[in-house]
């Protein structure tokens, strides 16, 4: 099978069936516009993926190699967000930092696929919950130092005083 | 998370309803603004959601979104707004495409029907009597509506009335008509719709009385789905070309055999059964005539008692095996098939959410009704094989007489979403009633709990429920023979401690008239505060329903491989 070399951000090579890499459209048309011949071996550059990342990117690219493509998106359909199937269940079982970055990397890679179920990942940990179990899902390692946090914690009791 | 882009945040957002969008901004403040400009909350959907219950609905839409946008409204089951308010809030809407409003107070009155005038998309929920109105009505402001979904909730005056309605409606695309009446006087004639509407493109009948297999050949209408399990009749019709339509029951579409689960299709076929399939699967098997690239997400092999046989259940786990059923998220099955190995099973269908185990040895028009579920001792250890399914949300289960129910303390602590149970059984078993006991008492997720089993000691089950620290539930269904020590103090502690509880409903076979109201009054003193409560104890003999937007709920019917009107968009 011919192979494909990608680049990631950090300078990482991997060597990639160019059947997997094509999951990826951008990676299709820019294999298409620039009629790369399969003899040559070009290095495609990604800047804008990491290496953790594309690794992640290719592990579900090769496990879903022979899916038949996804159905067209449906405007009056209601979008379900309970059918993600076991397989990337468990694969997304990841820090909400890998698991938002990976939603970026399928957008700029265009993978409809992996884009549709990272999303449904994210809406899922939303739906259905209020406004403190969102806080709470969402607490992503503060952002704020411990001063910071303090005054925001001042301003919030402020904010409660008024209630 | 917020490096993401807003085309981003708008693609996670199309995944979710209006409530969540409007908790989510409430933390993020920043993305409110997408609420607003963007016609992201172009559906709006309350349907069955309790917090609007303490919420001024036209004031919350006021402050969170703008009317102009929305295009869809769900109000299904919110049965707890008036009539006024219904009428007020959808006058506000002015771009609004499509209404459901099934088990509201919304009808096809001269008031209501003027207020449906751009709707393309309309569900609702009316009694043959409030549709006497001058056809004109509907004529001159119902011209537009394509998709409509009809639930008759009582017959109880003349069904002519409907007919008149729809020869104003001719060019209905689709059609849904669901009657929950069970008694047999007057039936609606589906031939007399059929002929005032005939350019739909899809019929859906759902019916408690029986109706006879139509045939609409003439109209290009192939039936894709048909099912006769419990009591409700479930039948779907497509437009399809006309050289597609044939009586595909009658050959062996996928001879020679390439997979197990073609030849298991061939055995049911073989049958003259239910085929255990959802309407969609259904539809592209026939459609496409080919069942290897179908992916399962229901299916429902509860069959009549003359079908449990050995190819049957053979059959059953083929498709359960298969690599069609890998997506597989909702199961009914009948305890015969506990008999075999059903481990591979549990690796293969790891998404069940929704599970339906029902005891065999009932036949299947009681079933779940008077039976006595007796068993075959072999598979009584097949029980415990339910908590394997880690992501199930729902169950309901018949339990023969045999079965201890230790299984259950597994269920609840394994499956951690577990919000819906629902027990049938009969037994004079103390064990199982202990365990029923102990699992209610330590779940974290249950939700909705419905016991039926005439030797359930009302007391013991009441002071488990309170005892649960959880506060979840929501609606309690409780049916047994006597009160079983169960004072007013009991009720009046569990409801004191899980105010949350909107549907309390207690049928007993042998309370004498005193006994029932002193306990009615103890409901009635915590209803009070909230008028969307519903707390009832009474004796079966004089059986009262409770409100439509209930009866769902303590119904026997399935909820697997057959269509719910809810869903209807």
């Amino acid at each position: 099978m011919p192979k494909i070399k990608l680049q990631s951000s950090d300078g990482e090579i991997f060597d990639v069936d160019v059947e997997i890499a094509k999951c990826s459209v951008t990676i299709k048309t820019m294999l298409e516009d620039l009629g790369m011949d399969d003899e040559e071996e070009e290095i495609v550059p990604l800047p804008n993926v990491n290496s953790a990342i594309l690794r992640k990117v290719l592990q579900w690219a090769t496990f879903h190699k022979d899916d038949p493509p996804p159905p067209e998106d449906d405007e009056n359909k209601e979008k379900r967000t309970d059918d993600i199937s076991s397989w990337d269940a468990d694969f997304l079982k990841v820090d909400q930092g890998t698991l938002f970055e990976l939603i970026l990397a399928a957008n700029y890679l265009d993978i409809k696929g992996l884009l549709d179920v990272t999303c449904k990942t994210v809406a899922n940990m939303i739906k259905g919950k209020a406004p403190e179990e969102i806080r709470k899902t969402f607490n992503i390692k503060n952002d704020f130092t411990a001063s910071e946090e303090d005054q925001v914690r001042k301003e919030n009791e402020c904010l409660f005083d008024i209630f | 998370m917020n490096n993401l882009p807003t085309e981003l945040w708008i693609e996670i957002f199309s995944y979710l309803t209006a409530s969540d969008l409007i908790n989510f901004c409430e933390v993020y403040e920043d993305l409110r603004y997408l609420l607003h400009e963007r016609s992201i909350v172009k559906s709006f959907d309350i349907s069955g959601n309790y917090k609007f219950t303490f919420i001024d609905v036209n004031r919350f839409l006021l402050e969170y979104v703008n009317y102009d946008l929305i295009r869809s409204l769900n109000i299904n089951n919110v049965y707890w707004l008036s009539l006024n308010e219904l009428r007020s809030l959808l006058k506000k809407l002015p771009k609004l495409e499509a209404l459901y409003a099934l088990d509201t107070g919304l009808s096809i009155r001269e008031k209501d029907v003027k207020l449906y005038e751009n709707l393309r998309t309309l569900a609702l929920s009316v009694s043959t009597g409030h549709c006497d109105i001058d056809p004109k009505y509907i004529k001159n402001h119902m011209y537009l509506l394509r998709k409509f979904c009809l639930k008759v909730i009582s017959r109880s005056n003349s069904v002519a009335s409907l007919y008149r309605i729809f020869r104003e409606l001719v060019a209905l695309q689709e059609l849904w008509i669901e009657d929950v009446d069970d008694r047999p006087s007057e039936l609606i004639n589906y031939d007399t719709i059929i002929y005032k509407v005939q350019f739909i493109s899809k019929l859906v009948i759902k019916s408690k009385v029986n109706i006879p297999f139509l045939d609409y050949k003439i109209f290009a209408l192939a039936k894709v789905f048909e099912t006769r399990r419990f009591k409700s009749i479930v039948v779907v019709y497509v437009k399809c070309p006309f050289e597609k339509i044939i009586p595909i029951k009658n050959i062996s579409l996928f001879e020679p055999f390439e997979t197990e689960v073609e030849a298991a299709w061939d055995v049911m076929r073989k049958f003259q059964c239910e085929m255990p399939f959802d309407v969609k699967s259904s539809q592209e098997i026939y459609m496409k005539r080919d069942i290897k690239q179908v992916n399962f997400r229901e299916l429902n092999f509860c069959h009549n008692k003359c079908f449990c046989n050995k190819s049957f259940i053979e059959a059953t786990w083929k498709f359960l095996k298969s690599p069609n059923s890998k997506y597989l998220s909702k199961l009914g099955i009948k305890s015969c098939a506990l008999q075999r190995q059903h481990t591979n099973v549990v690796e293969n269908c790891r998404n069940i959410i929704e599970l339906e185990l029902i005891s065999c040895a009932s036949d299947d028009d009681t079933a779940l009704e008077k039976s006595e579920p007796t068993c075959n001792v072999s598979i009584v250890d097949g029980y415990g094989f339910i908590s394997q399914f880690e992501r199930l949300r729902s169950i309901t289960l018949e339990v023969p007489v045999f079965v201890k129910g230790e299984f259950l303390i597994d269920l609840v602590k394994n499956c951690k979403n577990l919000a819906t149970m629902k027990i049938v059984s009969c037994g004079t078993n103390t064990t199982l009633n202990k365990n029923i006991c102990k699992a209610v008492t330590i779940s974290d997720s249950l939700i909705d709990v419905s016991i039926d089993n005439q030797r359930l000691c009302l007391r013991d089950f009441i002071e488990a429920l309170t005892e649960n620290s959880a506060q979840k539930f929501r609606r309690i269904y409780v049916n047994c023979y006597s009160e079983g020590a169960c004072t007013p103090y009991v009720l009046d502690n569990f409801l004191q401690k899980h105010k949350q509880v909107m549907f309390l409903f207690i049928s007993i076979n042998t309370i004498s008239k005193k006994v029932r109201n002193k306990l009615q009054d103890i409901l009635n003193e915590h209803k009070k505060d909230n008028y969307v409560k519903y707390y009832l104890i009474q004796n079966s003999k004089n059986y009262l329903e409770p409100p439509v937007p209930h009866r769902e709920f303590i119904s026997s019917d399935t909820n697997i491989s057959t269509v719910k009107f809810q869903d209807f968009r």
